[in-house]
């Protein structure tokens, strides 16, 4: 009995979000529906959870994850975009009155160029819309867009990644021309260990880089973050603050603070290894300015890296059909 | 901005190529989809798969960059407010080594906490000069009345100044009593039918310690401001006010007078900021410049000394109508103020309070996010302001709240709001006391960066100055 009272209460919602997502206008039946939901849900919360493989993970996730995770998905625009990249005209009839020339702001925000803005607007309007069709059918990249986010910020977000490849493949190309340029084919492979022995250059330096890396690890996520956007990639208050939902003071009084935390636990830990006050201050301070990373070196080392679950294993900006899943 | 050391920034990218996620190759695996990245900046995850993403983006300087890219153009994004303490806990210590964190943090915790409360108490006297050149007026005005005004006229509007704020029943008298054609004045009466002006309420509490908050005693001068401004055309329908009062009255001020003798401090601290405000304008500064000596002569023909102190009281009565509808605005940042429906505000430790029975006691009305620095009210309309660009605004007396985000331009204001000015959107038709309750709001808001911020439209559109 409780099962079946169960079943009736998954039964219902399920015809709760059915109807929420509007999907009976463009012509997608509950099954369907249902399907692309089962879909995302093994996507995001069961591959999740297959980490740690256990029969009550499951049932776990469709007893109570299920209902919360369901009720963050943007059912509406999940069914546009699946109905669009079904072929549903009148999905596409909406699609292009609510976002069509919002493609071209975006890329106009993002490129800052608009010739480039144009090009990269109707590059991702082709993929979107699927020309590139094999064998007759289309295949659209809005069938990878999942509901977790707005379908307005999925498409700023996949024509950002787009911009980035083409950026980067064009840095690339020019970078290595340069290094042609400079002769750099002709240079000596660097050596790892003698790089790494070079970096290290001698002990305080070691110490400086472990102290440094133990300060750091000490932090959280969302504060090294917060670093490497300001810091390295030279991002703004306000733009971190964003991003982190935020107000800009926030973000400065975080930086502040990391910074002089950071400070402080690396002469710490400096001293910790048997480093005097006084030796310490001046390993921080003097250090860098000699001490040079063989970043080259780095970039072509191959290591593994943190597989994101339902990710597509392919390069951030997906090629045009490719699903995410 | 603090800089960290150099070592860190090597750190952070060697430790972003140790994980394989090179900077410059795109062709790596094992990047967020575009769903989660896009939920992610509209704080749409979960804590879990938040710290998950951080993780990542703390070593992927290409998922960085997109996720900054795909920022809209526009603050459209509703951004949660969320105090940076929320943000902090949400992601997890690390951990491996949490106990030499906690060791390491706390006392730099309480050391930061001591100087956070340093810096704050100092940018407040810094970074408001509204409320420093207000609090600063007393001190100006010690110099500056003895000079313009002979002092025992300034004793006795001081004094008496203090006297009509803290009996009720003498600011009725006096405002019945008047029979000058100014009396039939119908802004004239409204003016005397509102509650005393906070600045006299403060100093009426200043003299008699009825209330443990009396630092507005002195920046409430502003009432004596508006009474210069307005009153200074009509100082005869004062003069004849004066003489009209009743024996009741002069007996009532001449025991006030003779309980509490001058104070110098005080009748310095009424006087002054009128002459002061009344610098700005050419007509109401010959006008100033000639009440002195008119004044004594007037207390000559009406052969009182008290003559003088009941002039000044009704300078004060008649200047009400500036207090109330106007510049009660104008003191948004003075420590308490009462409104036309009897409300007292105040600003305790970033929370907005309100008392209904003068002061008596008093509640918590508005705990925002962010602390509160300053609010300003006018009738029911009530605009507070606080650190980070917070806003709010009740026209139901604080009943109900709405959170304002001023943006112009596309740019949102986000820094701390020292000062709002709440005022007339017609100044002229303020100055000259007519119609200033009416229209829609003028907002001024003083920014810690040092913008001015403008809204003529209850909020709606803004101007940045």
């Amino acid at each position: 009995m409780p099962r079946s009272a169960s079943s009736d209460n998954s039964a219902e919602f399920a015809a709760t979000l059915y109807e929420r997502s509007g999907a009976a206008a463009y012509g997608m039946n509950a099954d369907q529906f249902a399907a692309i939901l089962d879909d995302i849900l093994r996507k995001y919360l069961l591959s999740t959870s297959s980490a740690n493989p256990s029969p009550s993970n499951s049932s776990h996730v469709s007893a109570e994850q299920k209902a919360d995770f369901y009720a963050g998905l943007r059912l509406e625009e999940l069914t546009l975009a699946r109905a669009c990249a079904a072929g549903n005209e009148r999905a596409w009839q909406d699609f292009i009155s609510r976002f069509r020339q919002k493609l071209h702001k975006m890329a106009l925000h993002i490129t800052r160029d608009s010739a480039s803005a144009a090009e990269l607007a109707d590059s991702l309007f082709a993929d979107l819309y699927g020309v590139n069709a094999r064998d007759g059918v289309r295949n659209s990249k809005l069938v990878s867009y999942t509901g977790r986010g707005s379908l307005e910020g999925w498409l700023r977000t996949v024509m950002a990644q787009e911009f980035i490849n083409r950026y980067r493949k064009q840095k690339r190309t020019v970078s290595l021309e340069e290094q042609i340029e400079e002769g750099v084919q002709f240079a000596a492979p660097a050596n790892p260990e003698r790089t790494s022995a070079r970096v290290s250059g001698g002990a305080s330096d070691q110490h400086l880089e472990s102290a440094t890396d133990e300060a750091l690890a000490e932090l959280s996520a969302e504060d090294r973050f917060t670093l490497a956007s300001y810091y390295l990639d030279g991002r703004t208050l306000a733009e971190i603050a964003r991003t982190l939902g935020l107000h800009e003071s926030s973000v400065s009084r975080r930086l502040d603070r990391l910074a002089t935390a950071l400070r402080k636990r690396i002469l710490a830990g400096l001293r910790m290894r048997g480093m005097s006050h006084a030796r310490a201050a001046e390993a921080l301070e003097a250090d860098v300015r000699d001490l040079q990373l063989d970043l080259r070196s780095r970039l072509t080392q191959d290591s593994s890296a943190k597989t994101f679950p339902g990710s597509s294993g392919k390069v951030p900006v997906q090629g045009p059909g490719e699903s995410a899943d | 901005m603090t800089e960290v050391p150099k070592i860190v920034h090597d750190r952070l990218r060697a430790a972003a190529l140790d994980q394989g996620l090179p900077a410059t190759n795109a062709a790596e695996p094992n990047h967020p989809d575009p769903d989660l990245l896009t939920a992610f900046a509209e704080q749409s995850l979960s804590l879990a798969e938040r710290d998950g993403v951080l993780e990542h983006l703390v070593l992927c300087v290409d998922c960085r960059d997109t996720v900054a890219l795909a920022l809209p153009a526009e603050n459209v994004v509703a951004i949660p407010i969320s105090p940076e303490s929320g943000a902090i806990q949400a992601p997890a210590p690390h951990p491996s080594k949490p106990a030499p964190r906690r060791v390491f943090a706390w006392p730099s915790l309480r050391w930061a906490a001591l100087a956070a409360g340093v810096v704050v108490v100092g940018s407040v006297f810094l970074l408001r000069p509204g409320k420093l050149n207000q609090s600063n007026q007393p001190s100006a005005s010690q110099r500056i009345a003895p000079t313009k005004l002979p002092p025992p006229a300034a004793a006795s509007s001081t004094t008496d100044h203090g006297a009509v704020a803290s009996n009720p029943d003498e600011a009725n008298l006096i405002t019945v009593t008047p029979q000058s054609k100014k009396a039939a004045d119908p802004r004239f009466t409204v003016q005397q039918s509102l509650a005393p002006h906070p600045a006299e309420h403060a100093m009426l509490l200043a003299r008699n310690n009825k209330s443990p908050r009396q630092p507005g005693g002195l920046a409430n001068s502003p009432g004596s401001t508006a009474l210069a401004l307005d009153n200074s055309a009509g100082q005869e329908t004062a003069a004849e006010t004066n003489r009209s009062a009743t024996a009741t009255t002069a007996v009532s001020a001449a025991s006030e007078l003779s309980s509490s003798p001058a104070n110098p401090a005080l009748m310095a601290n009424s006087d002054a900021p009128a002459i002061e405000k009344a610098k700005p304008a050419a007509p109401g500064t010959t006008q100033m410049n000639e009440l002195a000596p008119s004044d004594a002569d007037q207390q000559k023909e009406t052969d009182s000394a008290l003559a003088p102190a009941l002039r000044a009281r009704a300078r004060a009565s008649a200047a009400k109508l500036e207090i109330a509808a106007s510049q009660k605005s104008a003191t948004g940042f003075a420590q308490h103020d009462v409104a036309q429906n009897d409300f007292a505000w105040a600003i305790n430790s970033g929370v907005l309070r309100r008392s209904e029975d003068s002061g008596q006691t008093w509640q918590d009305n508005l705990r925002a996010d962010h602390p509160l620095l300053c609010y300003a009210s006018r009738g029911n309309e009530i605009w507070t302001g606080g650190q980070g660009g917070t806003i709010y605004h009740s026209v139901d007396g604080g009943m109900t709240w709405v959170q304002v985000r001023p943006s112009s331009n596309g740019r949102q204001l986000a820094s701390d709001i020292n000062r709002i000015d709440l005022g007339s959107s017609n100044l002229a038709s303020n100055n000259l006391g007519s119609n200033v309750t009416q229209g829609p709001a003028k907002i001024v808001l003083s920014s810690g960066n040092h913008e001015i911020w403008i809204s003529v439209d209850d909020g709606k559109t803004w101007e940045i100055k």
